[in-house]
């Protein structure tokens, strides 16, 4: 039975909230249930770069710092971390670095300063030039059950679902540019916003979708 | 296809395209044949009946060839693409009789293969987890009872690496792909586990009924079926008293024992289980069940909830406890009254509310004296400003001392440059807290001690790299040749923005794409002939007459007026085109031409900025035409061919 259909990732006219209204079978048909105003995806990991404008010596700075470790054989940057905020930092010898594992923006950008200040302290002249938040994790749960299978079939342009590799779908919504990752059991991870606010639009259009699909 | 004859030097070259013929007309060298015709000849048969001329040529083959090269595993020299798809598609077949896959299979599988090929998608990575995806891809939408891991197993290579790939490669060809049903594979499960031939079927249809109750109590969603279908079947072996264990079953279904044990107990917990076989195979509970995830997540939610409210209790005992403290004390108090009446007057309150109060009122004290002593401080730094001009040591000192306490004085407004100087801002920084991370000098020598002896080769091997970098620097100081520099990629610039004019978005794709220096660039920018591409082609010539040195010697650029015109230079057919590259065959230049073609016609399915659509248009219409030219030519060639060797290929009866 071939029943497989080349069509451009941009898909056809169909685009997020039309295709909610299409197929009649597989759920509701209401196109204007609005999003849940109690659940707001809460962030949990926030990537950023900054360059500290000088370049360092990363044994230096491994074999002065309490908190770093440095294995040159397997990576080429130091590893450094603080507990306040919990964050882990990488130092490359060029004098760039990238802070990961902040819960907040301002928690990442205080985190980055401590790093950048401990650099300092260590002999550098450290500046602060370009912090940019590159990646923002985000995760929530919608309290219901998803019917997967029905929502790769409508949505089959921006979804991905191969039970054998990974038990979630894979949804790569166009407009926030984010990757949704959705579970049998009502939790969603978003993932590859700038900004918050991508994170929140992104389930806000989300949430209609998985509400149609909704475990009856 | 024009050029100078090799023997005389003429240019003037007659081209027969009936007879697929470059004959120059001077000393009549035949400069080529077997040229592609576009003319259909008719031979008449033995028989008395006529037949076509000529063979069939796929439409992605540069050679004749290509139709029998199969078996001929040539000692010539092929095309690298012919080589490519030849290889591909025998390991394509090797990988279907080893998973028993039918031909069909086969040819879908080396058509998405093609399909991956023309986009650039083979590049980079291996090619057994290539064609593992092409043929699993044909798998899946064929909907045949094959996994992944049965694939990757015949190929010998990783399972997830082979899933990453085809997932990748089966997004880009933008295929969408049927869900796996776990029924699919009882079957193949079940003849492997060697029920016999006539229980077979009565043990697939129990374990299908059963997979059909999982599916519908939400047990599949998010599950690798196999594991499903290894449940499914211990059950319905059980059922017809079959005594097929765990691990008999996990080593058909090729999962893990905990997998299936888990799957087990997902269905033990639904009430489908607890029905009689008999009752199973006739009955259907209506109720859904919630997959077990949600489940879980629900239990954990509720047991959160417990926990808080066992939390909140305990604070509410602690507030009770004090309260009840409180007042034992104050009884205490009284008490202690009462007994000692006769010097009550020397004992002092010592009620905590009071002594709040009391450091209250001291620190009020403090914080206004500070207070105080801050203004007069001041006042006086004021006084003594006022006799700067009698004075002359201390009255600098005072000013600066004045201005810079003024200024901090001074309410900031918030400084909307603060985010873009590159000093590091330390608010909010605790420095004790950064000391904390700083090691003593103790301790730095005993890491550096450690980790001397951790890293001793890493350090070997650098010194060694640094020694031998050294020795070349010397040498190539002797030698007398420039220091070596570091290559440093640039990254290419991509063009944003779309252009303003015609000449501009011609400019910017050149720029985006690096074309083959077989074109004719300026040719290209002269297509519309505006005023504007004037100016920037003539800084282009000078730029590139200075810059590139393998350029032909030029004559300056004459500006085309036809589309015609223009064609011809691309394409080099001009006959008296004295500028044009000589000395190459006119096949060579028809293959190249023909290569660049396609590739620009890749290139531009690929491309996804928006041009300006006109000159698209422009150069796809000279693109065709250059087609059709050079397919012309092709076909005069094979017909030249065909006719030296009598190949009887595409002879019609």
């Amino acid at each position: 039975m071939q029943n497989f259909s080349i069509g451009g990732p941009h898909g056809s006219a169909s685009g997020m909230f039309g295709s909610v209204t299409s197929p009649g079978i597989l759920g509701s048909t209401n196109p204007m249930t609005p999003a849940d105003p109690d659940i707001i995806p809460k962030l949990q990991n926030i990537v950023s770069t900054v360059n500290l404008g000088c370049k360092l010596d990363l044994k230096r700075i491994a074999l002065h710092a309490r908190n770093a470790e440095f294995n040159p054989k397997r990576f080429a940057a130091v590893i450094m971390r603080i507990r306040d905020p919990r964050t882990t930092a990488l130092i490359f010898s060029s004098g760039k670095m990238v802070c990961t594992g902040a819960k907040s923006e301002e928690e990442s950008r205080l985190a980055a300063r401590k790093y950048a200040r401990i650099v300092q302290k260590l002999g550098f002249p450290a500046k602060f030039i370009e912090f940019k938040i590159q990646n923002m994790v985000g995760s929530c749960d919608v309290k219901f059950a998803i019917r997967l299978e029905g929502l790769v079939l409508t949505h089959s342009q921006f979804s991905s679902y191969e039970p054998e590799l990974f038990p979630g779908l894979i949804y790569r919504m166009v407009k926030p540019r984010v990757v949704l990752l959705i579970f049998v059991s009502g939790k969603v991870v978003l993932t590859g916003a700038k900004i918050k606010q991508e994170i929140y639009e992104a389930f806000d259009n989300i949430y209609p979708i998985l509400k149609s699909f909704k475990k009856q | 296809m024009s050029s100078k004859c090799p023997h005389c030097g003429c240019t003037e070259i007659e081209i027969e395209p009936a007879r697929g013929d470059a004959v120059c007309t001077s000393c009549g060298t035949v400069l080529s044949d077997h040229n592609i015709v576009s003319e259909v000849q008719f031979l008449e048969n033995s028989k008395g009946g006529s037949s076509a001329v000529g063979q069939f040529i796929s439409s992605d083959a540069y050679s004749k060839r290509t139709t029998f090269s199969r078996s001929y595993h040539g000692v010539f020299s092929r095309e690298s693409k012919e080589i490519t798809l030849s290889t591909a598609r025998k390991r394509i077949k090797d990988l279907s009789e080893q998973l028993r896959l039918v031909n069909h299979f086969v040819e879908t599988s080396f058509n998405f293969f093609k399909l991956a090929l023309n986009k650039g998608l083979t590049k980079g990575r291996k090619s057994s987890f290539i064609i593992g995806s092409c043929v699993y891809i044909t798998c899946r939408t064929e909907a045949s009872h094959h996994m992944l891991i049965d694939v990757s197993d015949a190929l010998q290579v990783d399972v997830y690496e082979l899933g990453r790939t085809y997932l990748k490669l089966s997004t880009a060809l933008c295929i969408t792909i049927p869900a796996i049903d776990p029924c699919l594979y009882i079957l193949r499960f079940a003849h492997k586990l060697s029920f016999g031939d006539k229980m077979v079927h009565v043990v697939s249809d129990t374990a299908l009924r059963l997979v059909q109750r999982m599916k519908r109590d939400w047990m599949h969603t998010g599950r690798r079926p196999s594991g499903l279908c290894g449940a499914a079947l211990v059950i319905a072996a059980r059922f017809h008293n079959f005594n097929r264990t765990i691990s008999d079953v996990i080593k058909v279904v090729k999962v893990h024992e905990s997998t299936l044990r888990k799957r087990l107990t997902e269905f033990g917990e639904t009430p489908s289980s607890a029905l009689t076989p008999e009752q199973f195979m006739t009955m259907d509970l209506n109720e859904e069940q919630d997959p077990p995830s949600f489940k879980a997540a629900r239990k954990k939610e509720k047991e959160k909830e417990r926990l808080k409210l066992l939390f909140e209790q305990q604070e509410n005992l602690d507030s009770e406890l004090t309260e009840i403290q409180l007042r034992i004390e104050k009884h205490l108090e009284d008490r202690r009254k009462k007994l000692r009446g006769i010097w009550a007057k020397y004992d002092k309150e010592e009620n905590s509310y009071s002594q709040n109060k009391e450091n209250m009122a001291t620190q009020k004290f403090i914080a206004e004296a500070t207070l105080e002593t801050i203004d007069k401080c001041l006042a006086d730094s004021r006084e003594k400003e006022e006799n700067v001009n009698s004075g002359i040591g201390p009255s600098a000192a005072s000013l600066g001392l004045k201005s810079t306490i003024e200024e901090c004085m001074e309410i900031h407004p918030p400084d909307p440059q603060t985010s873009e100087t590159e000093l590091l801002d330390l608010t909010g920084i605790d420095d004790d807290e950064i000391d904390s991370y700083i090691m003593t000098d103790r301790e730095i020598k005993f890491k550096t001690e450690l980790w001397m002896k951790l890293n001793e080769e890493y350090l070997e091997e650098m010194k060694r790299k640094e020694e031998r970098e050294k020795e070349e620097a010397e040498q190539r100081a002797k030698e007398g040749k420039p220091v070596k520099q570091k290559k440093v990629y640039k990254k290419r610039q991509k063009n944003t923005g779309p252009a303003n004019t015609a000449g501009e978005a011609i400019e910017k794709m050149l720029q985006d794409k690096k074309l083959s220096n077989k074109i004719n660039y300026d040719v290209l920018r002269n297509l519309n002939g505006e005023n504007d591409s004037e100016k920037e082609d003539k800084e282009q010539l000078e730029i590139k007459s200075s810059t590139k040195v393998k350029q032909h010697p030029t004559e300056p650029v004459v500006k085309p007026e036809k589309i015609d015109l223009i064609l011809q230079s691309l394409t080099g057919k001009r006959a008296l085109d004295s500028s044009m590259e000589g000395g190459r065959s006119p096949k060579q230049r028809v293959v190249e031409d023909v290569r660049t073609v396609s590739k620009h016609s890749v290139d531009e399915k690929e491309e996804e900025d928006d041009d300006d659509d006109d000159d698209e248009e422009e150069e796809e219409e000279e693109e065709d035409m250059n087609e059709k030219e050079d397919r012309d030519a092709l076909f005069r060639l094979f017909r030249k061919r065909e006719e030296e060797n009598d190949w009887d290929e595409g002879e019609y009866d």
